[in-house]
């Protein structure tokens, strides 16, 4: 099991942050999320793994300083 | 804290004015020259049209100077206003000053939006704006109290010279008892030896029992105040509540503060966590994206970039409440305690430094080949005390050490190693350029002036120096990559002032998310997104409770880049406050009618035209065949599917001489684009019908128009 924004979500043992996202509605808008705490960005994405337990945050729209 | 002593030269009473609906309509003239002071009348023509903040500074600028004006004439006055909303306790980012003058670095006005106390208290003190301009003969402080309802001149000799130390003594002096009533406006020694000379806004720091500082950094500010010979400037005021504004809906007003700042504390932890990290979050999302300067915007990517991020600076900051306004609920101004530099006057002692943001770590940082936070830390910290831009120093050194590396400049001329990644001739050369010293004299005087020495002076290539310096309409470039994002490279260059991210940020929504591909739809976001922006330098806010935290449902609005929820909550601040209905539509052309006036007052001065909005290529596209070579697959892939160029047999020197054909080309179209949707002509100025539109038809400003063959 994984959380993505407090909600759970069922893990797959091939997940990566690019699959997961994937799955969710209206994240065409996601640029960067925190996984486990740890940023991740857009061009990692399809080769960052989720593992079992991870706490995911979809963060906003990147806007800038 | 050594006992200072002040000569009063002047002191006057004053009847404050009543502050009413987040206005007093006085506004505040002390001439330096004469020690004059006068008390104006503010009308309600004048704030329906300019509103507050930058507007009002703008206006009073425009009636002070003429087209001959320079930066160091006496008539070039400093203005600061807070604006109608500025002030309001606990609203998120709501106690801004915006503070404009004439910049060393254009020759046009200028304007920096800066947080501490100094706005609030200057209002409640009983002026909406004050106006400063003449030359002192002595080094002098001026004071507005709001508790005495005096204000008084005096002359000052034996001041600390950095502006850590000034604050501090000003800050103990005028107030002993009660600090936190007390907020300074200093610049620094460096201010007077460079054209970017910063002011440092002060506030009483509660919780650590210390004066803390936010920067009015852009284009020169300081070095304008120090060549008024102003050594600070004062504002006492007392208790300040949700009263203080005298809003006009006080109900209103609780229930859209409660509401901005309950949603800014219930999320800000989930997203960008900036109580935390401040804006260092950005270092690492940026180095991901490419967009991150590595020497001198060369590159956007550095493997060590993390290394001046968040994941260093979470560690580092000293832990409590950082907000640079009463009760800010996003709390970014973070710090650093018991630093200790390495070199200069502070070398060995304990400090503590205010910062740093993003954009320091990134100019001072990897666009400098220095991926260390205890040298970024260093260098924030003297480029505040010496009262320096961190912005234009960090962009101006990397233009020095690009040139270096290039053999552009030897050590025959910098007396030292400046290759990229030098920390402790990185630092020296600060240390120089504030005590207008050795080379550093000549970096000081900005990338557009070193351009014409190098090039004149020192046999360098003029072609290669302007493609590679980093600056437009003469101030340097804030710290972001742009050669991906053709809409970016319009919002540094097609910005009023010149390149500072604050008008526009449009590069994920144009490069990454490819969300507007035409021309027509990069216009609208130039139009909208820099009205929009504009807004909160009217009304004496910050942009970041905006749209670094949204609410939780904003990925399913119609357009989430504008977090449109937040937008009604701001018309609905302004309603409460002001008692005048707003709606987001309303506040769009607020700014309009303000951003159009500044573009006319860039006309008024000598510029304001499509010359003047022009780019280096470096922030369009590869100078040199490294930075081809390095992202050579991306660069062949557009020549071949986005221009339909066949590329085989073509060297990179081809190659590169295609690619900045078609990117110059893009840009151009672009301003076509862009004019048209602000209604412009051509040439990037503002139509009869335009100026009419928006009720700024003034008989001075329909002159400078036809002056510019607009009729």
């Amino acid at each position: 099991m994984i959380h993505v924004d407090d909600s759970p979500l069922e893990w797959q043992a091939d997940m990566t942050v690019a699959s997961l996202l994937a799955q969710l509605e209206d994240t065409g808008f996601v640029s960067v999320v925190r996984l486990n705490g740890r940023l991740v960005s857009s061009p990692q994405f399809d080769k960052t793994p989720v593992p079992d337990n991870a706490v995911i945050r979809l963060l906003p729209l990147v806007a800038g300083g | 804290m050594g006992h200072i002593s002040l000569t009063q030269v002047l002191s006057t009473s004053y009847e404050p004015a009543e502050v009413r609906k987040g206005y007093t309509d006085k506004s505040l003239h002390i001439n330096l020259t004469d020690s004059q002071i006068h008390i104006n009348p503010i009308d309600e023509a004048i704030k329906t049209k300019f509103i507050g903040g930058k507007g009002y500074d703008l206006w009073l600028m425009w009636n002070a100077v003429t087209s001959d004006t320079c930066w160091n004439d006496p008539e070039n006055p400093i203005c600061i206003s807070s604006g109608p909303l500025g002030g309001t306790p606990g609203y998120p980012g709501g106690g801004k000053s915006i503070v404009t003058s004439i910049s060393p670095s254009t020759g046009a006005p200028i304007d920096s939006n800066v947080g501490g106390y100094f706005g609030p208290y200057k209002k409640f003190s009983g002026f909406d704006a004050i106006q400063i301009d003449g030359k002192a003969k002595e080094e002098t402080v001026v004071l507005i109290d709001g508790i005495e309802n005096t204000i008084k001149l005096f002359h000052a000799s034996d001041l600390p010279e950095d502006a850590y130390e000034m604050s501090a003594a000003l800050t103990q002096h005028f107030d002993p008892e009660k600090p936190v009533n007390v907020s300074v406006v200093t610049a620094g020694p460096g201010a007077a030896n460079t054209n970017f000379g910063c002011l440092n806004f002060s506030w009483w720091d509660s919780g650590r029992k210390r004066v803390r500082y936010k920067q009015a950094g852009r284009g020169g500010i300081g070095t304008v105040f120090a060549d008024k010979n102003i050594k600070a400037l004062v504002a006492r005021y007392g208790t300040i509540s949700m009263k203080a504004n005298a809003p006009a809906d006080p109900e209103g007003l609780k229930k859209v503060t409660k509401a901005h700042a309950k949603g800014i504390t219930a999320l800000d932890h989930k997203q960008n966590r900036m109580s935390l990290v401040g804006t260092t979050h950005i270092v690492p999302i940026m180095n991901d994206h490419d967009c991150l300067p590595v020497n001198n915007f060369k590159f956007g990517h550095h493997p060590e970039g993390k290394l001046i991020g968040e994941e260093a600076f979470e560690l580092i900051f000293d832990k409590g409440f950082d907000g640079c306004w009463r009760g800010c609920a996003v709390a970014c101004a973070h710090g650093v305690k018991d630093f200790t530099p390495f070199t200069g006057p502070y070398k060995g002692k304990k400090v503590f430094v205010d910062g740093p943001e993003y954009e320091t770590c990134a100019g001072c940082g990897s666009n400098l080949g220095i991926l260390d936070a205890h040298t970024v830390l260093e260098i924030n910290f003297y480029c505040d005390a010496y009262g320096l831009d961190t912005i234009s120093v960090g962009t101006s050194i990397g233009f020095v050490m690009e040139c270096f590396e290039a053999g552009q400049i030897t050590l025959k001329q910098t007396g030292m190693d400046l290759s990229f990644g030098n920390r402790p001739n990185a630092l020296a050369l600060i240390h120089q350029m504030a005590a207008g010293e050795g080379f550093g004299a000549i970096v000081g005087k900005g990338i557009r002036q070193m351009k014409a020495i190098f090039a004149q002076d020192f046999g360098a290539d003029p072609a290669f120096l302007e493609d590679i310096g980093m600056e437009s309409k003469g101030l340097e470039f804030s710290e972001y990559i742009t050669k991906e994002s053709l809409a970016q490279q319009g919002g540094y260059g097609l910005a009023l002032k010149g390149p500072q991210h604050d008008e526009a940020w449009l590069i994920f929504l144009d490069m990454v998310h490819n969300f507007m591909p035409s021309f027509e739809d990069k216009a609208e976001a130039l139009h909208w997104f820099p009205m929009f922006r504009t807004w909160f330098g009217l009304c004496g806010l910050c942009k970041l409770p905006w749209n670094d935290i949204v609410p939780e449902d904003n990925k399913t609005t119609p357009e989430p880049a504008k977090v449109m929820k937040h937008v009604g909550w701001y018309a609905d601040f302004y309603t409460a406050v002001t008692g005048r209905e707003a709606t987001p539509d309303s506040l769009i052309t607020m700014s309009e009618a303000v951003y159009n006036f500044q573009r006319i007052f860039n006309l008024k001065m000598g510029y304001g035209t499509r010359e003047h909005d022009t780019v280096p290529y470096r922030a369009v596209g590869p100078v040199t065949q490294e930075e081809y070579v390095s992202r050579a697959q991306r660069y062949d892939d557009q020549l071949t599917d986005k221009y339909g160029k066949d590329i085989s047999g073509m060297d990179t020197a081809a190659k590169m001489a295609v690619l900045r054909e078609k990117r110059e080309e893009q840009y151009e179209l672009l301003k076509d684009a862009v004019y048209k949707r602000r209604g412009w002509n051509a040439n990037g100025i503002p139509t009869i019908e335009t100026v009419k539109r928006l009720g700024i038809d003034f008989p001075e400003v329909m002159d400078v128009l036809k002056a510019n063959g607009v009729s």
